[in-house]
């Protein structure tokens, strides 16, 4: 063998073997927990989420990770750069072995030939599962245009993560207004706007297009919300208007000049008004059904005239009582009066066993991920009663919702950088509390450090919505089924 | 052939390239540099491995990478030049190789004539450099496939054929073409089958990958990265060389012996036709040489480097009536204070599109209304410009630079730090993005700057929605705001002399006072001037400020000269011409 090779395997082995010696017996104690990002500290987990990996934020030469459950299984990770990158299959057995229990992280960092231990962290890892998928839309966080636009569907089990629909397939239209049945994981439905445009639904996996807009409706259907038999959809039917703010940090107002709320029939494939004594009078949007399907919640804030000040208007939060078989809705019922403290409520969302609904509470208008201020609240539905969540940041909280068991909320929040919704997941226990929510983990720790799109409406699903992109296609080409109106 | 002509042949074909590689060099230096100019400030390349594939994500996308990485060294637009004229000559090399290989003689036509295609293709601005690559790929491949692959090793590129179609996209199939045709002419035991062979995968892998992979279309996958807007729209004579080059085997089968027999002397007559190319070539280009072109991305390079006096020397020296060109020379006119004093030095736009761009999301008004808003310290307009624009067209140097600074000056150095990892990645924006750096999460830093904190402090602080499809209106939104924005207030004067509102230009003289003006700008003084003594109107307060009799007697021997010509609009111009850059010329003739 030349010197030269054998001088080369030499200062290979002593690399490798620096890179691959974690700490020994003799590590000193460093005081706290260490900085790492995300901040995956004290976190409730699901035993079937995919490895939470980190970055150490710590001044080091090398890092070392111990991860182990209480019943003895563990992870051992080195990395010189401080990237921790969980093994999956190692991770998927320690939180099978750790259900029901916590795993603790033990972080240890070397400076100078030593290693310091900071103190451990630990998650509790829930028995109850989380759906193994999440479907989002990921957009530029922009104002008016749009360029790449699609609905990602994310298995959050691993790290895998396809199109459901890119907006190429078509024309770079916008692609939107996503919706699946949590109570009935067969029905999943979007928008596309434009040239190839309709209502998409999908229906044991059949995907068709509609055209929801008749000639009676002054403005397209959009906010979706299946009925839990899968019968029906809730629309609201909104003009909407968007300024733009010239020095504040919110940046864009959109308020809606009218809005009114719609019933789709699947099977009849017609739309009716939803209607209200004094209707005219008031703007209603948001749509929810309860679990059961006999009460839908909306939003409805007073109708603003022409000289209306944006900041002005506020929305309270109603329900009102739904006959399946007759399709009528009985008189509507105040349920939150956010006007009286000052506020505005949109997007309700009602739990599985039907006992809260979380909302975003915000000063004013009808659309809050522009609102630093919004956060989640939630309304017990047994006696009204309302409280923020422990969820909350300095930003934009909204977007969220349930998981089909109850246990699991995601929601989009802003505290990232304030300008990008990032899907944050946060546990709620049997009596409603929420845990301190984590971020969506990615295999890359660093990836939301980078990343400038935003992560619109997630959305947990149990089913695998993904489709080909040749069945989209022909079904964007296909010309739209045109709904019927009728009356209420 | 004898050997002194063998020699002379080689003699005169190594002239003929040194001549067309000079020749180009030169052109593309000195005249047409902006080319390197705008297309290297069109596109942002990144060195990660993300951003490459982030372009696998389609076929073609990996041409597109490459033209980018190409692109991104026109920071240096000599490189340009060199780079593209090399990359032109060896295409024209390569085809003569080819030819020779066919037709085992020495070619001068076919490869002058597509390589003076070329070098006119790229004279226009919009003509992407994936363009350039593309075809010089499928020339280089099958030039390497017909030299140096015999026998089994030939089956490689068949196999291999959608790979290629993969990584160059509707390119590849001028390779396809060369291939078929080449297999066509030649006495090869397998051709039909490898020609079939070389087909009908790529076929396959298009329909099934079009069904299975990819959400473009069937047509866009087909066509990609091909679109008429990355050729200039020269489309038609793009496709001409196009086929001219897919068809090249059979070109060259093509045997006109009466030209290729005609000699003088005994030497043929072809080698002198790449000079008569290179002639006829060059006073094409040079005849459809764009100097307006050249003037507007000359004053574009200085405004981005905040060269704003000689953002003006330049447009003293070299006038244009462009409309974009106008703009950003007025935007440097505010910035230097001169506004209302050197209005009417250049030529305006009687709409007032010189002043304010009105909001559109197509076409180049995008890339660069925003400044105006930036100018008056309208932050959060400038940067939704800035914004919209990236998504629509992705990143660009000044994009991300305007995205870094309005965030900054907004506090929100999150967004910044991403922003800047991004210009991390670039090839020669590293050291602006470690300057950027510094700013982060240090407020003092950013008032200390002289552009930053300059924008800081002119920012809006009272909230009003922007009306961007009205862009004056928001002038006064500002000044009600704030009346001491000195670059606002010069937008407002300058609007209302556009406007040959000589009232309004008079009632409003104590908002110079409160923006600190310590004299009359010399078009406003002509509009006061005017409006006093033709008693137009109340005499005006002047605030404590004095007019320049020089001003009153100029004006007097201006009216006197349009008062003899009155009756003659033309020849009172004529007469005027010497107060061409005055208000009252203005105001009576535009």
């Amino acid at each position: 063998m030349k010197k030269s090779n054998l001088i080369s395997i030499i200062i290979a082995f002593t690399f490798f073997s620096a890179c691959k010696s974690g700490p020994g017996e003799s590590v000193t104690k460093v005081d706290g927990q260490p900085q790492i990002e995300p901040g995956y500290t004290g976190i409730t987990i699901p035993v079937n989420i995919a490895p939470l990996n980190f970055i150490i934020n710590e001044k080091g030469d090398s890092y070392a990770v111990t991860i182990t459950s209480e019943a003895g299984e563990s992870i051992e990770i080195l990395s010189r750069e401080g990237e921790i990158i969980i093994p999956e299959k190692k991770w998927k057995s320690l939180l099978k072995s750790a259900a029901g229990q916590e795993i603790t992280y033990k972080v240890y960092v070397k400076n100078a030939g030593n290693w310091g231990e900071f103190e451990a962290f630990s998650n509790s890892v829930s028995k109850a599962p989380i759906p193994p998928y999440v479907i989002y839309r990921l957009l530029y966080p922009g104002y008016e245009s749009w360029k790449e636009m699609s609905i990602m569907q994310r298995n959050l089990e691993t790290f895998d993560e396809k199109a459901v629909i890119k907006n190429e397939v078509v024309d770079e239209n916008c692609v939107n207004c996503h919706a699946v049945n949590q109570q009935n994981q067969a029905n999943f439905m979007f928008h596309v706007r434009g040239s190839m445009g309709g209502t998409f639904f999908v229906s044991d996996g059949d995907l068709q297009k509609f055209n929801l807009k008749t000639a009676e409706m002054e403005n397209g259907a959009t906010y979706p919300r299946w009925h839990p038999s899968g019968k029906f959809v809730a629309f609201s039917s909104n003009k909407v208007v968007q300024q733009f703010h010239s020095s504040e940090q919110k940046k864009i107002e959109v308020s809606d000049l009218e809005s009114s709320l719609l019933l789709y029939n699947v099977a009849g494939n017609n739309i009716q008004p939803i209607h209200f004594q004094n209707s005219d009078q008031f703007m209603d949007t948001y749509p929810e059904w309860s679990p059961d399907g006999k009460y839908l919640y909306f939003c409805r804030a007073k109708q603003i005239d022409k000289n209306y000040l944006y900041s002005d208007i506020r929305y309270n939060l109603y329900r009102t009582a739904f006959n399946a078989k007759t399709r009528s809705f009985s008189a509507e019922e105040l349920v939150f009066n956010a006007d009286t403290i000052g506020k505005s409520v949109s997007f309700p969302r009602v739990s599985p066993d039907g006992k809260q609904l979380i909302f975003t509470l915000h000063n004013y208008g009808c659309f809050p991920i522009w609102h630093k201020e919004a956060d989640l609240w939630s309304i017990n539905l047994e006696d009204f009663s309302t409280k923020p969540m422990a969820v909350n940041s300095d930003f934009t909280e909204s977007y969220h919702s349930w998981s089909a068991n109850g246990r699991w909320l995601i929601f989009s929040s802003k505290r990232d950088d304030g300008l990008s919704a990032r899907p944050y997941i946060a546990y709620i226990d049997e009596s409603g509390n929420a845990h301190k929510p984590f971020i969506l983990p990615q295999k890359d720790p660093l990836f939301y450090s980078r990343f400038l799109k935003t992560f619109n409406i997630p959305e947990f699903s149990e089913s695998d919505f993904s489709f080909l992109p040749g069945e989209i296609r022909k079904a964007a080409q296909k010309e739209a089924k045109p709904a019927k109106w009728s009356k209420q | 052939m004898t050997t002194n002509n063998l020699k002379t042949n080689r003699i005169i074909q190594l002239a003929a390239y040194i001549a067309f590689f000079c020749l180009t060099i030169f052109y593309f230096w000195f005249f047409a540099g902006y080319i390197f100019y705008y297309q290297e400030k069109s596109m942002l390349f990144q060195t990660s491995v993300e951003y490459l594939f982030k372009h696998l994500n389609q076929p073609g996308g990996f041409l597109v990478w490459l033209g980018e990485l190409q692109t991104a060294f026109y920071y240096y637009p000599l490189v340009g030049a060199l780079v593209v004229s090399a990359e032109i000559c060896l295409m024209a090399l390569l085809i003569a190789r080819i030819g020779e290989r066919i037709t085992t003689k020495t070619q001068f036509f076919i490869p002058f004539l597509a390589g003076a295609i070329l070098v006119y293709l790229q004279t226009n601005y919009q003509f992407q450099t994936y363009n350039l690559l593309g075809i010089l790929l499928q020339v280089f491949v099958f030039y390497l496939i017909v030299s140096f692959l015999k026998r089994k090793s030939s089956w490689i590129p068949i196999l291999f054929f959608p790979g290629w179609y993969f990584l160059t996209g509707s390119f590849s199939f001028i390779l396809m073409m060369m291939l078929l045709l080449h297999l066509f002419f030649s006495d090869e035991k397998y051709r039909w089958p490898k020609m079939a062979i070389l087909i009908l995968p790529t076929i396959l892998f298009i329909l099934i990958s079009g069904e299975l992979l990819f959400f473009e279309s069937i047509g866009e996958l087909l066509l990609y990265p091909y679109a008429n807007q990355s050729t200039g729209n020269q489309q038609y004579l793009f496709f001409a060389l196009f086929f001219a080059i897919a068809f090249l085997p059979a070109l060259f089968n093509i045997r006109i012996t009466l030209i290729q027999n005609l000699t003088i002397r005994k030497i043929s007559v072809l080698q002198f036709t790449p000079f008569l190319i290179i002639l006829v070539f060059g006073a094409i280009n040079i005849s459809k040489y764009e100097v307006k072109d050249k003037h507007y991305f000359e004053v574009e390079k200085l405004f981005y480097q905040q060269k704003f006096n000689e953002v003006i020397a330049y447009n003293e020296q070299h006038p244009s009536v462009n409309i974009l060109t106008g703009f950003l020379n007025n935007i440097a006119l505010a910035e230097t204070g001169k506004l209302t004093d050197k209005l009417f030095s250049f030529p305006q736009s009687p709409d007032a599109r010189t002043l304010f761009l009105p909001w559109e999301l197509v076409g180049e008004v995008l890339k660069r209304g925003g400044y105006f808003y930036y100018s008056i310290g309208q932050i959060n307009e400038a940067q939704r410009w800035a914004y919209e624009y990236m998504v629509m067209r992705g990143n660009t140097p000044e994009g991300i630079k305007m995205l870094i600074k309005t965030e900054l000056i907004n506090g929100n150095y999150r967004v910044v730090a991403k922003y800047i990892s991004i210009l991390k990645q670039t090839v020669f924006y590293r050291d602006e993005a470690r300057r950027f750096e510094s700013f982060l999460d240090n407020e003092t830093a950013i008032l200390n700057d002289s552009e930053l904190g300059q924008k800081q402090r002119l920012k809006t602080s009272q909230d009003f929605f922007v009306l961007a499809e009205n862009p004056q209106a928001n002038i006064d939104l500002i000044l009600a705001a704030d009346s001491t924005n000195r670059i606002a207030v010069q937008y407002k004067f300058a609007l209302l002399l556009l406007q040959k509102d000589f009232e309004n230009v008079t009632r409003l003289l104590p908002l110079l006072k409160t923006a600190g003006f310590e004299k009359i700008p010399k078009n406003i003084e002509e509009a006061v001037v005017a409006y006093s003594l033709l008693n137009l109107g109340k005499y005006p307060e002047f605030e404590g400020f004095t007019v320049q009799p020089e001003t009153v007697i100029s004006f007097n021997k201006y009216y006197q000269i349009f008062q003899q010509n009155r009756n003659n609009k033309q020849q009172a111009e004529k007469a005027l011409q010497e107060y061409r850059d005055t208000y009252w010329y203005h105001v009576f003739f535009r």
